[in-house]
């Protein structure tokens, strides 16, 4: 099933783009599950596993089942290094399974042995194949102890390599928002419906033609953009307050560490999703709201969507890149408009100067990545937040300057 | 007139500090031993290794001990943290006719009861002033009027964190005179009584956070801890030349600057690199670009909370850099800059003894402490009336 999506900006550009959206491992098909559930209008859904049973259970457009020799169609127990070998025995499919499409949205459980040794194999096909890589990834709750954890940070690391963009949903951040009574099964479910809430709040506002467009391009933008990671937030709300708790369950809660992942994020993504009584004030107000949560600066892109059975509802998806690291033209551009700063241009005499943009689209030397020890000596202490900015981060990386030595 | 001899400890992030004071013949106050050590186990103005800091407490006690030829058994504790807060209170009562002290009693009473969450405690009550049927600033006792309302700032923090210092003294076998926020110390020490009727804000820049405290229309109107002190410097330093803090708190100290200057962006310095590595060096205007947009976010948080409360336009004597950080170059000229304000650096005032080795900035806190302690101890001496009038009375307006 292809998806149109006119876009008048570009016309040297093939303006359709056709998305897949393709889970690997049995979480990711748990994730998809509860997605078809009640979704209209969806893109094509695939599932890739490696339990056979499991695959044949779930309502799935496209099914694979993989590495029937290396699993003998059982799964993978959990190990990793099976989920990659099983990919690898079916290579020719999963590169017919993805073929044709212009964007991959890839989900994996990290953890467990398909979603984690399988994902960043079907990934590296994708991009073989000229796609765009959007991989959304959950990992572990620390409860599920810590080899699963160390599988999925690598697993993580994997998929960083052949992926566009991560958009990284760990789940025990989620742990926070659950009421301390919750069951295990009970946890697993919520997981899942943030998952497909995601996916499809990013789906709508690609697919359809809204009320506030959002293009290929702008996710493609963000994605340049994002360092390779980004974050993942959603929130709803009813009735008559419902912008406003849909902001408030967004900004305070721990999905984007109560605002910090927004603060520091130099590009964003929001797509609100309501019925027909959706307002202009309300989408001025979550605008405004993030708009000044954001550094200064920040690009955000918001899109709309209007669903006729959402009257009283109202759901917000956020795609923000947690790191920035603007991409050379993006840095060109930011340079020119001197909008790398906080309030007015620097003067040229006493002030620090822009980031310039360096030879090829990455700066390496730049060390916005995730790295341990981001934090430098401040790494066990309580951060310092105010206002959502994590001042412990030198304040010329928040900033984005360029030192070079 | 005998008085003991007066006790300040401050547990900071990079040093801790004892001070020790006497009273004079003509009733100033003079300090007569100072113990200075090096701070371990501190961060953000907070303890995270326990032992380590008893360790340099006790390294700093004992050097004043010696110096000043004494056993200490009591301390004022200045304490600070980014968890330290102020909010303003205020309560009213009805009056019926001519204001009593008891009416005067009973409303400071209620004003010093703030409602505050579980896990918080009231560091500081500090009294503001009266006023009556809205008549702001008055004496109240004598007039007639319908309603009394008493206006003070509270100073709150976290229990947990604020116990954590005062066991340190405990595990010293000291006790505890009196817990103090720092801010309020180093303002007692640096700032005039003209420039507290004035209106001035003071920032005390210290290693693991920075201190502030206005004073605004004769009291003080706001107070509080921002948690990026030196330390922050030093590790933006450290981290955009890969070198390590050490190194970077070396550099900071020899050519950290909080303007960015035209000559520093052909001037190279040496970085100090492993045996077998490439030297590298780095632009001096890099270095001032790290410090100086560190410097700038910290003073211009500041600046964002006073504009938010309107207070900026009351402050008549500008702003006053004291701690450790008011010794970065330029920092005077970058505070100027963002608050749009004269700025000076202050140093202890109206003591005497070690004279030109007391009036460095980062001995406000210290000094204040002790000048605090030792007004208090005065005060006691001569039956204040009630413990609201003398707190008010030393960390208000003189």
């Amino acid at each position: 099933m292809a998806v149109n999506l006119e876009d008048p900006k570009e016309g040297g550009r093939d303006s359709r783009c056709r998305v897949l959206v393709a889970g690997v491992g049995g979480g990711a098909c748990n994730v998809l599950g509860h997605a078809l559930a009640d979704w209209p209008d969806r893109p094509t859904v695939a599932a890739v596993n490696t339990d056979a049973r499991a695959l044949a259970e779930s309502g799935i457009d496209l099914k694979v089942t993989i590495g029937r020799t290396v699993s003998k169609g059982m799964g993978t127990g959990g190990d990793a290094e099976l989920g990659r070998l099983a990919a690898n025995e079916d290579l020719d499919a999963l590169r017919a399974l993805v073929a044709g499409y212009d964007l991959l949205i890839l989900l994996a459980g990290l953890g467990g042995g398909t979603g984690t040794g399988a994902a960043p194999v079907l990934a590296r096909i994708a991009r073989d194949e000229g796609m765009l890589v959007l991989a959304y990834v959950t990992t572990p709750f620390a409860f599920e102890g810590a080899r699963r954890q160390e599988q999925a940070q690598e697993g993580l690391a994997a998929l960083k390599q052949c992926v566009d963009a991560v958009v990284c949903l760990p789940n025990q951040r989620l742990h926070a928002m659950l009421p301390p009574d919750t069951s295990l099964p009970e946890a697993f479910a919520f997981v899942d419906r943030m998952m497909s809430a995601g996916i499809r709040g990013l789906w709508t506002l690609l697919a359809r033609d809204n009320m506030l467009n959002l293009d290929f391009s702008d996710l493609q933008s963000l994605v340049e953009n994002s360092g390779n990671e980004c974050c993942f937030g959603y929130g709803e709300g009813k009735g008559p307050e419902k912008a406003a708790q849909a902001l408030q369950g967004l900004l305070e809660g721990p999905m984007l560490e109560k605002g910090r992942v927004i603060a520091n994020s130099g590009a964003m993504i929001l797509s609100v999703t309501g019925g027909p009584d959706l307002s202009l004030v309300e989408l001025e107000t979550i605008h405004r709201r993030f708009q000044e949560a954001a550094r200064p600066g920040a690009r955000i892109s918001m899109g709309a969507a209007v669903l006729d059975n959402w009257s009283g509802r109202l759901a917000l998806t956020v795609l923000a890149a947690e790191h920035w690291m603007p991409s050379a033209r993006a840095a060109a551009e930011l340079a020119k408009s001197g909008s790398l700063f906080f309030g007015e241009e620097p003067s040229k005499k006493d002030g620090p100067r822009p980031a310039r943009a360096g030879k090829g689209d990455r700066q390496p030397e730049l060390p916005l990545g995730a790295s341990a020890n981001e934090r430098g000596r401040f790494e066990n202490v309580a951060p310092t937040i105010h206002d959502g900015a994590d001042l412990d981060i030198p304040t010329f990386m928040r900033r984005g300057i360029r030192i070079l030595t | 007139m005998s008085m003991e001899p007066i006790v300040a400890l401050e547990i900071g992030t990079s040093r801790v500090r004892v001070f020790v004071g006497e009273a004079r013949e003509d009733g100033g106050l003079m300090i007569t031993a100072v113990g200075d050590a090096a701070s371990i186990g501190m961060r953000k103005g907070e303890i995270f290794h326990f032992d380590s800091v008893c360790t340099s407490v006790e390294t700093a006690l004992r050097q004043a001990e010696e110096a000043a030829d004494l056993t200490i058994n009591e301390v004022y504790l200045a304490m600070s943290g980014s968890q330290i807060e102020s909010m303003p209170n205020r309560a009213e009562i009805p009056v019926d006719g001519e204001i009593t002290q008891e009416h005067v009693d009973h409303v400071l009473r209620m004003a010093k009861e703030a409602t505050l969450p579980a896990d918080r405690e009231i560091l500081h009550s500090i009294f503001g002033q009266f006023s009556v049927d809205g008549l702001l600033g008055v004496t109240p006792v004598g007039l007639v009027g319908k309603t009394l309302a008493a206006d003070v700032l509270i100073m709150h923090g976290i229990h947990s964190r604020m116990v954590n210092l005062v066991r340190v003294v405990k595990a010293l076998k000291l006790e505890m005179a009196e817990p103090l926020f720092s801010g309020l110390c180093s303002a007692q020490a640096a700032l005039s009584a003209e420039q507290k009727l004035q209106g001035a804000l003071l920032v005390d820049l210290g290693g693991g956070k920075t201190d502030y405290v206005v004073y605004a229309q004769a009291k003080i109107a706001d107070a509080g801890v921002i948690g990026v002190g030196g330390d922050h410097v030093t590790n933006d330093i450290a981290r955009a030349f890969r070198i390590s803090t050490t190194e970077a708190e070396a550099l900071k100290l020899q050519h950290g600057d909080a303007m960015v200057s035209g000559a520093g962006r052909t001037r190279r310095l040496p970085l100090p690199a492993a045996a077998g590595e490439v030297p590298r060096t780095a632009k001096l205007s890099d270095l001032q670009t790290i410090v100086h947009l560190r410097m700038e976010e910290t003073f211009g948080l500041i600046r964002a909370r006073l504009q938010q409360q309107k207070l900026l336009p009351l402050l008549g004597s500008g702003v006053v850099l004291t701690g450790g950080g008011a010794h970065l170059k330029n920092v005077t000229q970058l505070a100027e800059k963002v608050f749009g304000l004269p700025c000076e650096v202050g140093v202890p005032r109206n003591v005497s003894g070690l004279a030109a080795n007391l009036a460095v900035p980062e001995y406000a806190t210290g000094v204040g402490a002790v000048l605090h302690g030792y007004r208090n101890a005065r005060a006691k001496a001569n039956q204040a009336r009630s413990v609201w009038r003398k707190i008010g009375h030393w960390f208000g307006v003189d």
